[in-house]
C-alpha cells in the first residue's frame, strides 16, 4: 500500500471511527511515517535507529546477508509490512529451515494482528497509526513475507492481469521489467520488478519486490503462482480485500477509542462505512496511480470532515524533535512514534523468538531476566515505569 | 546471536585474519593460494547449492533449477581446483568486481544520505572512494602478484573485524510485558 491508503484512507478511517479531524491526522501521519521512519532519517534526528520502520533502497542495497543483519531486516519488514500470520504453521516433509521462512508468510486476520492492535490500545494515537499501517498491509501484502526468501517470494512468467470486461474479466499476461526509472504501464500491464537472484537470502528476494508494485494497487486482480503454494494459482482480488483492510480498520478504531469491547479477527465495520460504500468501492477500483488515488481519497476525507487534509510532510515534526530536551524527546510527535514502533518490534521479535524461530533475532523477557541487549529499547523501560505520558 | 554463535564468529574472524598475515609475509606463494581458496570457495558454494536444493528450494515453483545449477558449479569448481596455474586475469577480475561494485553502492549511499542530510554520508563517501581506488589499483598492478595478494587480504581481514564486531554487538531485544 502506498500514501493514498496509508494517508488519505486511514484518515477517512479514523475519522469514521470517531476520532476528530486533528485526532484523524496525527493517525494518519503516523501510519504513512511507518514507509518514511528509516534508520538514516533516525540517524539525522540523532534517535535510536533501532526504531526504524523502514529501509531505503540504497540501506537495503547496502545491508550485509549475515545472521544479524538478516534479523534486522526481518524485524524491520515482519514487524511493519509482512505481519507473519501463523507462526506454527506445518507443512509435510519440510525442514526447520524451510518452515522457519514459511512461517513468517503475510497474512490477514492472524493472532498477530490481534496482538498487534490490543499493543496500541490505552497508547498514543501515534500507536494507532503504527497499528493501521501494520494492518491495512497484512491485506496488501498477503502470501509474502518480511524476510529475504527465494523459497517463499519469488514468482514466476505465470502471472496473469484480471481486467474487468462486461460483466466477466479478461485475462492479460503480465510482462515484467527490471528499470529502476520506469513507470509501471497499466495500459499495456507492464510492470517493474526486482531482479530474478538466486541467492536465497538476496534482498531483492524480500517482500512482494518480484510481484513489483503490483499489491500496492488496489484496483489490481492477478493470477499467479506463490512460490510456496505448490503450483497452486491464487488470484489476489485487491478491490475486495482493500474494502476489507477499510472496514477492518473503522472497526479496529473504534476499538482504540473505546467504543468496542473487543477486537476479534474477520470483523468489519460495514456499518459506519455502508453510507460510504459505493464511493470508496468506486476509490479502490480506479485504474489510475498513486497520485490520483491521493486526490479521490483526500476528497473524500474533506467530504467527511468539511476540513482540509494538509499534504504528508516529512519535515513537519522534525525540528519539534531535534529542539526538544533530552528528557522531553519523548513526549514529543515523533518521540511518541519512536516509542510505539520500538514496542511493536518488540513485540513481534518476542512472539517470532518465542516460536522457535531465530530469523527475527533474540528476544529477552524484562520480567524475568532484567533489561538486557540492544540500548535502543530503554525507552520501553521507561514507559513501563511511567515515565512517558501517552 | 547466541554465544555459541558469537565465539564461532570470533575464533572464524581470527583464524581468517592469520592467514591473511601469512599470505601478506609470502606473496609468491600468496597468489597460489590465493587462486586456490577461490577455486575450494567455488567447489564450496556447488555444495552448499545442492544441500540448498534439498532442503528447501524443492518445495519452490521451478525450485529445481537450484539442483542443476548446484550440480553446475560442483562441477565448474572441481575443474579449476584441478588446474595448476589459473592465470592471474581472474583473480585481478574479481577484485576488480567486488571493489568497484562496493565502491558504487558506497558512492550512491553517501548521495542519499546527504540528502537526507545525515553525517553518514561522509564515512559512506570516503569507504566508497577507498573501494573504488582499490579497483583501480588492481588494474595497475596486474603485472604484480605481490599487489593482488595484498588487496585481497585487505578485503578479507575487513571483512574479519566486521565479523569479529558484529560477534561483540548487543542484538537482542528486550520485550516488556
Amino acid at each position: 500500500m502506498q500514501k493514498d491508503f496509508h494517508y488519505y484512507a486511514t484518515y477517512c478511517a479514523a475519522y469514521l471511527a470517531g476520532y476528530s479531524h486533528e485526532e484523524s491526522l496525527t493517525v494518519c501521519y503516523s501510519a504513512q511515517f511507518v514507509d518514511r521512519c528509516s534508520a538514516t532519517l533516525l540517524s539525522k534526528l540523532k534517535a535510536p535507529r533501532s526504531a526504524a520502520t523502514t529501509q531505503l533502497q540504497l540501506e537495503m542495497m547496502d545491508a550485509r546477508t549475515d545472521r544479524v543483519s538478516l534479523q534486522n531486516i526481518t524485524r524491520i519488514w515482519a514487524s511493519f509490512h509482512f505481519l507473519p500470520y501463523d507462526l506454527y504453521a506445518t507443512r509435510k516433509r519440510c525442514g526447520k529451515k524451510y518452515l522457519n521462512k514459511y512461517r513468517l508468510i503475510c497474512k490477514p486476520n492472524s493472532d498477530l494482528l490481534i496482538d498487534t492492535v490490543k499493543l496500541a490500545k490505552d497508547g498514543s494515537l501515534q500507536a494507532a497509526g503504527v497499528a493501521m499501517h501494520v494492518l491495512a498491509d497484512t491485506w496488501a501484502h498477503s502470501y509474502f513475507a518480511g524476510t529475504p526468501s527465494l523459497v517463499i517470494n519469488n514468482t514466476n512468467y505465470h502471472f496473469y492481469e484480471l481486467i474487468p470486461e462486461g460483466e466477466g474479466f479478461a485475462k492479460r499476461k503480465i510482462k515484467f521489467i527490471h528499470s529502476t526509472t520506469a513507470p509501471d504501464d497499466f495500459d499495456k500491464s507492464v510492470y517493474v520488478n526486482s531482479l530474478y537472484q538466486a541467492s536465497e537470502n538476496a534482498i531483492m528476494n524480500l517482500g512482494h519486490g518480484r510481484a513489483g508494485h503490483l499489491p500496492d494497487y488496489s484496483f489490481i486482480r492477478y493470477r499467479y503462482l506463490p512460490a510456496w503454494a505448490d503450483y497452486e494459482e491464487i488470484l489476489k482480488d485487491n478491490p475486495k480485500e482493500y474494502f476489507n483492510a477499510f472496514c477492518q480498520m473503522v472497526y479496529a478504531l473504534r476499538f482504540l477509542r473505546g467504543e468496542t469491547e473487543t477486537f476479534e479477527k474477520d470483523t468489519y465495520d460495514t456499518e459506519k462505512v455502508a453510507p460510504w460504500e459505493s464511493q470508496i468501492k468506486e476509490i479502490l477500483s480506479k485504474r489510475q496511480g498513486e497520485a490520483g488515488a491521493c486526490q479521490d481519497w483526500k476528497a473524500l476525507g474533506e467530504k467527511l470532515s468539511g476540513c482540509v487534509i494538509d499534504e504528508f510532510d516529512l519535515e513537519r515534526y522534525q525540528e519539534e524533535y531535534l529542539q526538544a530536551g533530552k528528557d522531553q524527546k519523548d513526549d514529543t510527535f515523533l518521540g511518541k512514534f519512536i516509542l510505539a514502533a520500538l514496542s511493536q518490534k518488540s513485540m513481534v521479535t518476542n512472539r517470532i523468538f518465542k516460536s522457535g524461530n531465530k530469523l527475527a533475532g533474540y528476544s529477552i523477557d524484562y520480567e524475568k531476566k532484567g533489561f538486557r541487549g540492544n540500548k535502543d529499547f530503554k525507552g520501553l523501560v521507561k514507559k513501563k515505569e511511567g515515565g512517558i505520558k501517552e | 546471536m547466541s554465544s555459541g554463535q558469537r565465539i564461532k564468529n570470533i575464533v572464524i574472524g581470527v583464524l581468517i585474519i592469520l592467514g591473511c598475515v601469512i599470505l601478506i609475509a609470502f606473496p609468491q606463494e600468496g597468489i597460489v593460494i590465493t587462486a586456490a581458496i577461490l577455486s575450494l570457495s567455488l567447489f564450496i558454494y556447488g555444495i552448499t547449492r545442492l544441500i540448498y536444493y534439498f532442503t528447501m528450494a524443492r518445495h519452490m515453483v521451478g525450485g529445481r533449477i537450484m539442483l542443476y545449477l548446484g550440480i553446475i558449479i560442483l562441477d565448474l569448481g572441481m575443474f579449476t581446483m584441478m588446474l595448476t596455474d589459473i592465470p592471474r586475469i581472474y583473480i585481478v577480475l574479481y577484485l576488480l568486481v567486488i571493489y568497484a561494485f562496493a565502491g558504487a553502492i558506497d558512492v550512491l549511499r553517501s548521495l542519499e544520505a546527504k540528502k537526507y542530510q545525515t553525517a553518514l554520508w561522509k564515512l559512506s563517501l570516503i569507504s566508497g572512494i577507498i573501494n573504488l581506488a582499490v579497483a583501480i589499483l588492481c588494474v595497475v598492478f596486474i603485472e604484480s602478484p605481490r599487489m593482488i595478494v595484498y588487496f585481497y587480504c585487505a578485503g578479507l581481514i575487513y571483512s574479519a573485524i566486521i565479523r569479529i564486531v558484529t560477534a561483540l554487538r548487543k542484538t537482542a531485544i528486550v520485550y516488556i510485558q
